[in-house]
């Protein structure tokens, strides 16, 4: 199912929260409304943990993570880390990064097998995230746009790209992360996908402003129609049996 | 091209350089076209007639659009092609034309950012530092086949038998393996390096019985191993490994890691320094510069350990930058089990990532396993089999940019010489240059071979390579005023100086280090001479001053040397001054002996000389009122009847004068003055009797309006 929600009274959610398969961050000092639209679409699936970064709140930007691994920037105080830790599964790795480019959300795009990231990335930051996330790292540009991060959403089902992706890039890509994408928008015609989308492998949430066709396209590149937390067993089957061996 | 590569993929296989198969091993000869051979581009696929299928679902192409819209085979294939050196050179050159047009919108097949070709990239698959693969690690892996593309030219290709008519199979190995460093281009002997590579095959082991393994074992293992070495410093990371190439296992190995690196400005401590001029002070300065120092510590204390195994190795490969070569290999007091000298030493011929295990793995991996390739009959029809010398071996710098060209040791070995004759104080300036005149052809061979640094010398017997890096550095430090023009003619470039790099920055330039006056005119007349030619020296940058004419020079000189005349005639006539003022003084003094000698024998004659005053005087008071005398009557002003008096008898009779003066003055005014005496008020004189006078100093008043009074007159403060 695809939600829409919105963030005190802001249609990018995707800024305000990240979404993964095991686990689900928001923003503290939203309201009641937009966790419990969270709370009540996750239910006991997934830990949903009220957090701030850095001491702010766009912690969608600042983080980048998958089922695996979280990756959060320098500027994360040991407090925050400290309450992560404590929330998050314990299959789950905190890295902080030192990363010149700290809006790790913004520059790395990733499902639980591929990552796609900013060219101008470190090469430890790279090599950070290919063992904490467990992912084949691509250096690429959505669009000819170094920020993959704002302007793609991808699951290991599928994959939201920015409008104006050529039909060559989507190729390339969608046969680099072996996903299909298609190119569309989000918040009645947004093009920063990332900002105003968050999605994992069998919900995903979007600003308050997307139209019915866009949620019906992140509803069919996403499968997500009739998908339950209970798909877990049957379509995801592979991406959790590594977990579990 | 699809068809092309595919012919490739039957009959290759896969072996290290050590296992070579043996009949293949005779018929292999080098091949002296291949190894600067440009092979074909003709195989690459007409990009134009790549056809985009066009459908509303994407079905996902393993393409490379960045790359000119290469296909894959595979996925894996296009994921291992995302991360080469090709795709990543071709996608910032995308980057870069998206920046200038970022509104342009491409065609379908067309690639405004002129991607490069594989054919222009020497592109060894994995780039150094990237993810190692790991499927190719056991006994030397397998090397990408590279039918059509270019043949890498750090390797010595060698030709085996000719498998059909259309395409021959070719074995590369690394040239630097076979070939000691220092040896290159046409020096190569085809037969040599074929006897050495057969030297490298390992014999497959022999059967033996249980008894001579056991027999083996009790004399211990080392006696078939065949060790080679390997070490690698850079960025303050070491890594070292001892390897049984016969087994491919590490025997040894050791890492260090210490910060020494400057982080975001790039380059060591110490190179920072020596580009300033100076040391730079700062904490963080310090600690670099010590880590430097304990690295190398360490690095030779691991050297000292390994003695054993180092002394027994076949082989020593070594990627130590260039400026810490002279540490890592000659450290002060040690003796290090290795010289840079040493026969044994290669140098790391393939690109290397940081210093780590891994990497000299990778690395090790890499460097003993055989490239196997096919080329075209085509290409290599020319080729001539019995021709076994390489015509012309690469070693350009474009084209093995892993490698420095290496300069022919005689050559540097002749220029060390006449670095040596300049030093030599007993060699004139023309002898040395009758003995350049003489090699002149060697010495002009040295000075142009491209593989001469701007900055040969080395520190070696006597030469300081840091002060003086070429012979003109070395001509000017000894002021050899004759040699230096000889030396610019023949092309010496006088803009080089000592500090890095070596054009126009820290460091001083020839003219800097020059010892006097006259060499420095030397360098600006010559500039004066040579100044507007066509690719004339850039003076400025020689730091050589504004240029002089010769009969500048010669007129300066001349000044000069009246100016030093008359200082010398100066100097000998004060000279001549002040011995004969000496030489008066003698007289002086021989004449008042004589008077003194005269008058105190008069004395002692008659006890009367100079009336009655002279009687008991002691000696001394005598001698002195004897040279008065003697004074007064060479002055003329003596008179008889008053007699001068010495200084010290004059002083006395002043001091008493003074004495009873005083007396007098304080008889005259008993009471007044604040010395009144205790009779009286100090102000008002009244008598004190019977009173407690009020006191401050040494006033004693009778009232306190009277100290008032006083205090009013002389201050409240004593004098």
């Amino acid at each position: 199912m695809a939600v829409r929600a919105q963030f005190e009274n802001n249609n990018e959610i995707g800024v305000f929260s990240k979404l993964t398969n095991s686990y689900c961050l928001v923003a503290i000092g939203g309201s009641e409304n937009f966790y419990s639209v969270f709370e009540g679409e996750l239910g006991d699936v997934v830990p949903v943990v009220h957090t701030s970064i850095a001491g702010t709140r766009i912690i969608g930007r600042l983080t980048a993570g998958n089922r695996r691994g979280l990756l959060v920037p320098n500027s994360t105080t040991d407090q925050e880390l400290q309450h992560l830790r404590n929330s998050l599964p314990d299959s789950v790795a905190i890295q902080r990064i030192e990363e010149r480019l700290s809006a790790l959300g913004n520059v790395i795009a990733c499902n639980d097998y591929v990552a796609l990231v900013h060219p101008d990335l470190d090469r430890e930051t790279e090599e950070i995230i290919a063992d904490v996330l467990g992912v084949e790292v691509f250096r690429q540009t959505i669009a000819d746009n170094v920020l993959v991060g704002s302007y793609c959403a991808i699951s290991n089902q599928g994959g939201l790209v920015h409008p104006r992706t050529s039909l060559q890039d989507q190729d390339e890509l969608s046969s680099l992360l072996q996903v299909p994408l298609v190119a569309g928008t989000v918040n009645r015609g947004s093009d920063v996908i990332g900002g105003g989308l968050v999605v994992n492998d069998w919900t995903a949430f979007a600003g308050l402003d997307t139209t019915s066709t866009e949620l019906s396209v992140v509803e069919s590149i996403f499968k997500l129609q009739d998908s339950q937390p209970s798909a877990i067993v049957n379509d995801m089957r592979d991406s959790l049996i590594d977990n579990y061996s | 091209m699809s068809g092309g590569r595919k012919s490739n993929d039957r009959a290759l296989v896969k072996f290290s350089i050590f296992h070579f198969p043996p009949a293949l091993l005779d018929s292999l000869h080098l091949s002296a076209s291949l190894n600067h051979v440009s092979s074909s581009k003709d195989a690459e696929p007409a990009l134009a007639n790549v056809t985009q299928t066009m459908a509303s679902v994407r079905i996902a192409q393993p393409t490379c659009h960045t790359c000119g819209g290469e296909q894959f085979d595979s996925v894996d294939l296009q994921r291992v092609h995302a991360k080469s050196t090709r795709h990543k050179r071709n996608f910032e050159r995308k980057a870069e034309w998206r920046k200038k047009n970022p509104e342009a919108q491409p065609a379908l097949d067309e690639y405004p950012w002129m991607p490069l070709s594989s054919d222009d990239i020497e592109d060894d698959g994995v780039e150094a530092g990237d993810v190692s693969s790991d499927d190719e690690e056991d006994d030397g892996g397998l090397v990408a086949v590279k039918g059509g593309s270019k043949l890498s030219t750090g390797m010595l290709w060698f030709v085996g038998q000719v498998e059909d008519a259309e395409r021959v199979t070719v074995y590369g190995v690394h040239r630097r393996l076979l070939v000691p460093k220092g040896v290159h281009g046409i020096h190569i002997d085809g037969d040599q390096v074929l006897a050495e590579l057969r030297r490298l095959q390992l014999a497959p082991p022999a059967q033996r019985t249980m008894a001579e393994l056991k027999q083996q074992k009790k004399e211990g293992l080392s006696a078939s191993r065949h060790l080679w070495g390997f070490v690698a410093l850079n960025g303050g990371h070491f890594a070292g490994a001892i390897i049984d190439r016969a087994t491919g296992e590490f025997v040894a190995h050791k890492t260090f890691v210490r910060y020494t690196t400057r982080r975001k400005q790039g380059g060591s401590q110490s190179r920072q320094d020596n580009a300033m001029g100076y040391a730079a002070n700062s904490a963080g300065a310090q600690i670099r510069r010590y880590n430097e120092a304990k690295l190398m510590d360490e690095i030779h204390a691991l050297m000292g350990d390994w003695r054993q195994w180092l002394d027994k190795c076949e082989c020593l490969l070594v990627r130590v930058p260039k400026p810490n070569r002279q540490n890592f290999f000659a450290p002060s007091g040690a003796s290090f089990p290795v010289r840079w000298s040493d026969e044994r030493i290669r140098e790391v011929p393939v690109p290397m990532a940081r210093p780590s295990l891994a990497e000299l793995r990778r690395v090790y991996a890499d460097i003993t396993t055989v490239s196997v390739a096919s080329v075209r009959m085509v290409q290599s029809k020319q080729e001539d089999p019995v021709e076994e010398v390489v015509e012309e071996d690469e070693s350009g710098e474009e084209s093995d940019c892993t490698l420095e060209p290496e300069p022919r040791p005689d050559l540097l070995a002749f220029l060390h010489h006449v670095a040596k004759m300049i030093l030599d104080p007993a060699m004139t300036d023309d002898e040395i240059v009758a003995y350049l005149c003489d090699h002149l052809e060697q010495f002009l061979d040295a000075l142009s071979d491209p593989a001469v640094g701007l900055r040969y010398l080395t520190t070696m017997n006597g030469v300081q390579a840091h002060r003086t890096p070429t012979l003109l550095h070395v001509a000017a430090l000894c002021g050899r005023s004759e040699l230096v023009p000889f030396l610019l003619d023949n092309g010496e470039d006088p803009t080089v100086t000592s500090g890095h790099p070596p054009l126009f920055a820290g460091g001083v330039t020839a003219y800097e280090v020059a010892k006097d006056r006259r060499t420095r005119d030397v360098f600006r007349v010559y500039r004066s001479e040579h100044e507007g030619e066509i690719d004339g020296i850039e003076w400025h940058r020689a730091r050589v001053p504004l240029p002089i004419t010769r009969a500048e020079m010669e007129e300066r000189e001349e000044r000069e040397r009246q100016k030093k005349r008359r200082e010398k005639e100066r100097k000998k006539e004060k000279e001549k001054e002040r011995r004969a003022e000496r030489e008066r003084e003698r007289v002086a003094a021989e004449a008042d002996d004589e008077a003194m000698e005269r008058a105190m024998a008069a004395n002692r004659e008659t006890h009367s000389v100079g009336g009655n005053g002279m009687k008991g005087l002691t000696d001394a008071q005598l001698r002195a009122r004897v040279l008065d005398m003697a004074y007064a009557s060479a002055a003329g002003s003596w008179n008889k009847g008053e007699r001068p008096l010495s200084p010290n008898s004059q002083r006395a009779v002043e001091r008493e004068l003074r004495f009873q003066a005083a007396q007098k003055r304080m008889q005259k005014t008993p009471t007044t003055g604040s010395t009144g005496g205790a009779g009286g008020c100090t102000h008002c004189n009244r008598p004190l009797h019977g009173l407690v006078p009020f006191e401050q100093f040494d006033w004693q008043c009778c009232s306190l309006q009277c100290l008032h009074g006083h205090q009013a007159l002389y201050g409240t403060q004593q004098k």
